[in-house]
């Protein structure tokens, strides 16, 4: 056997599993990732946690104090925290829900029987490829008031009777619609590939079985169809809710968070605290608070779904 | 392809016409629009076919402004994102997903959990540690910021990838004499080939639209990548959305063209990285 050993798991004469001896090798394969992990992204993620304990702002005058907790206090106690927790719940929910559902009805589309089924294939997938900046431009000027064609066409199908000010309406529930969309747009090929990939590893014998059963269309759906895609409906629900959380580039540049922070989710006002008002330590607690919060969820989730038996990391 | 009977045939591909044409209709305004006389911006109604095309806005996007060295910029970075990235995931993969060891759960998890850190929370510090490194409005900086990001999601895919292949073929390999490293060069790259070149889009269309980091870290208008500069075109007051829909257009084309040609890796790609077998 090889001198550095390998990481081969054997019964002993207890009849207990025991590892073998492992050399470095598996480490040193891990090293390169490690470091450039640890370097670039927990070092600074360490450094901005202990920057949410100062005050960095424009008050204090390139000299950090160190206030403890009262970034956390004066967030906590900010109107504008929980309104933005409220606009990332909405957000989250309506962009993950949205880019699940159109993902399963595209993917329930393309599994069926299609002439020029490739190429169908090929158009629904195409608008995740679109970098989120080019998205938000398309967006941007298909939302114009005056002379964007989403206005027009929904007052030739007479659906509205007059334009709506997308981005800009002072109400908050147009904009944040207004932002879902392109957001959704955006990410429901992601789950249509990866449902449509579940779809086809569902065996026939199960529909077979359950059309003996005598059950229709929608009752096979319930039974067969539904329950077989729950793995990657965990792994897709799961992705896109972090995906959703940490979104920024299609919100900033279509509403900078507006108008009036109708739009503006806890990474937008993390964003803006740091590089508009310059409240560094602030924004600093703000953004920690986002790491708890998105661990908290991921954790959360995956041990919810280890628990029903489905893994996702094994 | 067994297709169904008659009406419901019709009925099938109606709907999935409708539903293409839906979806896919801002992909067709970005197209017409780049092709779009200038004098029809403004218009109400808007012409929904372009009358008169013309390519004048391709021209007109490239002389106004740097769109070609923004392009070549985060073509650069892209690429030795991906090909840095690549390299550092593809071993740590295969440590994690053929050897087990002590701290084998934790260097995982930390590995992966920063994968889901809001990138708004580390640009505050990052920043000033690029500045001290000196890195600041260079590509080079930018290219390190880069594959640090993908190297976590590369990890994960690949080693979705590597999990697939049975385990018996490298056992086989083994006994036939071959080292673990000569058993990942000769057997299991060659095996993960589709899920690799997956992993490797992934990692190239993640770095060449990236905005905000590129954004803040890039100072100077010809330092800039392409999704800054795009983003740039849309002006205080004039807004040429005919020369932005044409260098939007540039830009997104590469990933597209990429992309067409991968896709259906992806959908491979896609099951063998993410649920379990």
């Amino acid at each position: 056997m090889r001198s550095y050993g390998t990481g081969r798991v054997k019964r002993g004469r207890n009849g207990r599993l025991q590892w073998r001896r492992q050399g470095f090798f598996p480490y040193a394969l891990l090293l390169p990732a490690v470091v450039v992990v640890g370097l670039f992204i927990i070092y600074p993620i360490c450094q901005a946690v202990l920057m949410s304990f100062y005050d960095i702002s424009m008050g204090s005058a390139g000299r950090p104090r160190f206030i403890g907790l009262l970034n956390y206090r004066d967030m906590v106690t900010s109107a504008e925290f929980w309104r933005a927790i409220r606009v990332t719940l909405v957000y989250v929910a309506g962009s993950v829900s949205g880019a699940y559902l159109l993902g399963l009805g595209t993917a329930l589309l393309i599994s069926m029987p299609l002439f020029g089924r490739k190429l169908i294939r090929l158009c629904l997938i195409l608008p995740w490829a679109l970098p989120q900046v080019v998205v938000a431009m398309i967006w941007m000027l298909m939302y114009d008031y005056q002379y964007g064609v989403v206005n027009y066409l929904l007052r030739v199908m007479h659906v509205l009777d007059t334009s709506i000010n997308w981005l800009g309406d002072p109400s908050s529930t147009i904009p944040m619609l207004a932002v879902l969309v392109p957001s959704i747009w955006n990410q429901y090929p992601v789950a249509t590939l990866m449902l449509l990939a579940g779809l086809l590893m569902i065996p026939q014998e199960a529909y077979e079985a359950a059309a003996i059963d005598g059950a229709n269309a929608v009752q096979r759906f319930r039974f067969v169809t539904w329950p077989g895609l729950r793995p990657v409906t965990n792994v897709l629900v799961l992705l896109f809710t972090v995906w959703a959380f940490k979104r920024f580039d299609l919100i900033y540049l279509m509403t900078q968070g507006g108008p009036l922070q109708a739009t503006e989710t806890l990474i937008l006002q993390t964003y803006l605290q740091a590089f508009q008002f310059w409240n560094m330590g602030y924004a600093a607690a703000l953004g920690t608070l986002s790491l708890v919060v998105s661990l908290a969820f991921s954790t959360g989730y995956l041990l919810k779904i280890r628990r029903r038996g489905e893994g996702v990391l094994e | 392809m067994r297709y169904e009977r008659g009406i419901r045939q019709v009925l099938l591909q109606t709907l999935a016409l409708g539903v293409t044409g839906i979806l896919g209709f801002p992909l067709y305004w970005m197209i017409t629009t780049s092709f779009q006389a200038k004098a029809m911006t403004y218009v109400y109604p808007p012409e929904l076919v372009a009358a008169s095309p013309q390519f004048t806005n391709y021209i007109g996007a490239f002389a106004g402004k740097p769109v070609g060295t923004w392009l070549m910029n985060s073509g650069m970075v892209a690429v030795t994102t991906t090909v840095a990235a690549i390299l550092v995931s593809v071993f740590a993969a295969y440590s994690l997903s053929r050897f087990r060891f002590r701290g084998r759960t934790a260097l995982a998890v930390f590995i992966l959990s920063s994968q889901m850190f809001p990138a708004t929370l580390f640009i505050i510090p990052y920043y000033s540690v690029m500045q001290k490194l000196g890195l600041v409005d260079t590509l080079y900086g930018l290219g390190m910021t880069y594959t640090s990001f993908s190297v976590p999601l590369c990890v994960w895919m690949m080693k979705g990838f590597f999990d697939s292949i049975p385990k018996e073929i490298e056992e086989a390999a083994e006994i036939d004499g071959c080292s673990k490293v000569e058993t990942l060069f000769r057997i299991v790259l060659p095996l993960s080939l589709a899920g690799i070149v997956a992993t490797a889009l992934f990692a190239f269309i993640t770095a060449w639209q990236e905005f905000m980091f590129a954004r803040t870290l890039m100072t100077s208008m010809d330092k800039w990548t392409a999704a800054v500069g795009v983003a740039s075109l849309r002006g205080e007051y004039e807004t040429y959305w005919n020369d932005i829909m044409a260098a939007a257009v540039v830009f997104a084309l590469p990933v597209v063209i990429v992309f067409v040609f991968v896709e259906r890796y992806l959908v491979s790609g896609m099951t063998a990285g993410a649920v379990k077998g």
